[in-house]
């Protein structure tokens, strides 16, 4: 029932206020086109010949400007109509679906779909959320933000649509089972025929599932990352000059999801998950996570985002590289790093925490032989990295780096076994801020607790500690040649330290 | 908001000096600028405006009526989003052509002015 009222729900959008806007958007284009070729009358024709001095030139650019406005938002305004056209087309094609489910159900007799047709339901409910996002990315991104730059653009995570709810009640719970390890095993089950339908027509859903084989999410959201720079490279070709603002945001996006498509051309690399939307989201895996005989799982923390991918990835090559052969090491940026005025919220890293802890679930249930596997959290992302211990990771051990606590009293709170969770913060790591609440409060005769938790680097946390000399200041841990990135490596690699 | 004309545009200081173009014994049609020309000039302007005003008006009732239809998709949020943006745009155009279309009609009632200066006596 819960699947038919969301397709009620979709079934309901007034698709007609969509075509409404789309003819309105082409009109008001054709009229600034029109007032634009008015001006241009203006200036070739006689009515100004003639008419000469400073006067004349004031009027001539102050008209000339006119004019490129006029002609760069009756652009802005068709682009935006084509996107929206199109999503208008993908609805309709969706709720045409729904009604013919609605159909088959009511001579069925039953409310409970049947594969073919929740499967065709699927594809026409996943091309509208494509859809619909190449046009919120359109029209959000570039077309219309230098228009309305000084307006709050929607954050990344937007309420489910309608689509998304009604594909994951009425196929996926039929066919794919929850969890990554029952996933693993479902897929397995599959023909190819069948695989490919989900290869294909959902391929936002492949991208970042659990349990999926890493070789299938690879090329999945290798395919999605072109589409990217496709689609980012296509923006900037359009940006309208005369909006600086809008035309850098286009060119910065187009150089990060190049850097990012540069960074993951390394032979043997994997791209586990990418989501662009947003701040966007990034997995990337130094070697096959399946068949490598370590595997680690780096967090990182505040201000992350794919800008800083290919950076972040380079300090995983340097950890696989001390970890030695037959280790794949992962940058997971799979949750959404706060900024710095949000960092004192743990919402994030309880958010990332659960996808954490599905995304290590999913690494154990598709490896193709015992692992040695190791999760690092590196500032917040400790804080993501411990939240998500204190529910159950499937990890071997925890490595907790320049750590602002983890919500935890005690290492044994993380549900590792005894001695497997690992801390270090150099003296020059300006993170030791955090924990200096209660040694003020002491000082003013008031009770003030730590932001999330005592520090586990403290000897009372009962976390083990490792050499960790030569790293400098916050971000030297996976400095080369430090003592840090050795002992790291030794861990990672489930070798004894010296 | 629109930036046009500059608040130092003064379009009747560089027009021609309608006595420039009288010769004795001349007509004053010989003048550079059309008088005609400059006086209707300012209309056709006008009348683009008004499209423009008249369209915003259809335009963004049709762009409430969209994001509020398309709610709860990202779609339906960035149209919410950008829509004082977009509607400040349209607007804009809108108020330069006005602005440009006065600045003419001011010239061509100066020149005027000064065209019937230059027969008189």
């Amino acid at each position: 029932m819960d699947a038919l009222a969301a397709g009620g729900r979709l079934a309901r959008v007034d698709s007609a206020a969509v075509t409404t806007l789309v003819a309105r958007l082409r009109l008001m284009s054709q009229h600034l086109r029109e007032a634009a070729d008015g001006l241009a009358v203006l200036a070739t024709a006689g009515v100004l010949v003639g008419w000469t001095g400073p006067g004349h030139e004031e009027f001539a650019a102050a008209a000339a400007a006119a004019r490129a406005r006029l002609v760069a938002l009756g652009d802005a305004l068709d682009v935006a109509a084509s996107a929206l056209s199109s999503v208008e087309a993908a609805l309709v094609e969706a709720q045409g679906e729904v009604r013919a489910a609605a159909r088959v159900l009511a001579v069925a007799g039953s409310t409970d779909p049947v594969r073919e047709v929740a499967s065709e339901l699927a594809g026409a409910l996943a091309a509208y959320e494509e859809a619909d996002a190449r046009a919120a990315f359109l029209l959000g991104d570039c077309l219309l933000l230098d228009l309305s730059r000084t307006h709050a653009l929607p954050p990344r995570a937007v309420p489910a649509t309608a689509a998304k709810a009604l594909a994951r009640d009425v196929s996926l719970p039929r066919s794919v089972p929850a969890g990554p390890a029952a996933t693993t095993v479902w897929w397995a089950g599959l023909t190819d025929a069948e695989r490919a339908t989900f290869t294909s027509g959902w391929t936002g859903w492949v991208a970042s599932a659990d349990g999926i084989p890493a070789g299938v999410r690879d090329a999945v959201n290798r395919s999605r990352l072109a589409d990217a720079v496709r689609d980012a490279e296509q923006v900037y070709a359009q940006a309208p000059l005369y909006a600086t603002y809008a035309h850098e945001v286009a060119r910065t996006r187009l150089l990060r999801l190049k850097a990012l498509a540069s960074a993951v051309a390394v032979p043997a690399s994997q791209l586990l998950l990418f989501d662009p939307r947003g701040d966007g989201e990034a997995v990337v895996a130094t070697a096959d996570v399946e068949t490598s005989r370590s595997v680690a799982v780096v967090v990182p923390g505040m201000n992350s985002d794919l800008a800083d991918a290919p950076a972040l990835i380079d300090e995983t090559r340097r950890l696989a590289a001390a970890a030695g052969p037959g280790t794949a090491v992962i940058m997971w940026l799979g949750y959404d790093a706060p900024d710095v005025h949000q960092v004192v919220s743990d919402g994030a890293a309880k958010s990332g925490a659960g996808a954490l802890q599905r995304f290590v679930a999913g690494l154990r249930a598709t490896a193709a032989l015992p692992q040695h596997l190791t999760v690092l959290g590196h500032s917040y992302g400790s804080l993501v990295a411990g939240l998500a211990a204190k529910r159950g990771l499937a990890a071997d051990d925890l490595v907790l780096l320049a750590s602002p606590g983890v919500e935890a009293a005690h290492a044994s709170q993380l549900r590792l076994p005894d001695g497997h969770v690992w801390a270090a913060r150099v003296p020059t790591d300006p993170i030791q801020l955090v924990f200096w609440p209660p040694i003020a409060g002491r000082l003013l005769g008031v009770e003030l607790p730590p932001v999330f938790g005592p520090d586990p680097a403290s000897a009372g946390f009962g976390a083990r500690h490792f050499p960790a000399g030569g790293a400098a200041g916050h971000s030297g841990y996976f400095a080369t040649g430090t003592q840090s990135l050795a002992s790291l490596g030794r861990i990672v690699s489930g070798r004894p330290l010296p | 908001m629109s930036n046009f004309p500059p608040s130092n545009f003064l379009p009747s200081n560089s027009l021609p000096s309608p006595l420039a173009g009288v010769q004795p014994g001349v007509a004053p049609f010989a003048f550079a600028v059309q008088p005609a020309a400059l006086a209707s000039a300012p209309a056709g302007l006008l009348q683009r405006a008004l499209l423009l005003r008249a369209g915003s008006a259809a335009l963004f009732s049709a762009w409430d009526q969209a994001a509020a239809a398309l709610a709860g998709c990202r779609t339906g949020a960035l149209l919410a989003a950008t829509r004082p943006g977009s509607s400040a745009a349209v607007d804009g155009c809108a108020a330069s052509v006005e602005a440009l279309a006065s600045s003419l009609r001011l010239s061509a009632t100066i020149y005027a002015s000064a065209e019937s200066a230059a027969w008189m006596p």
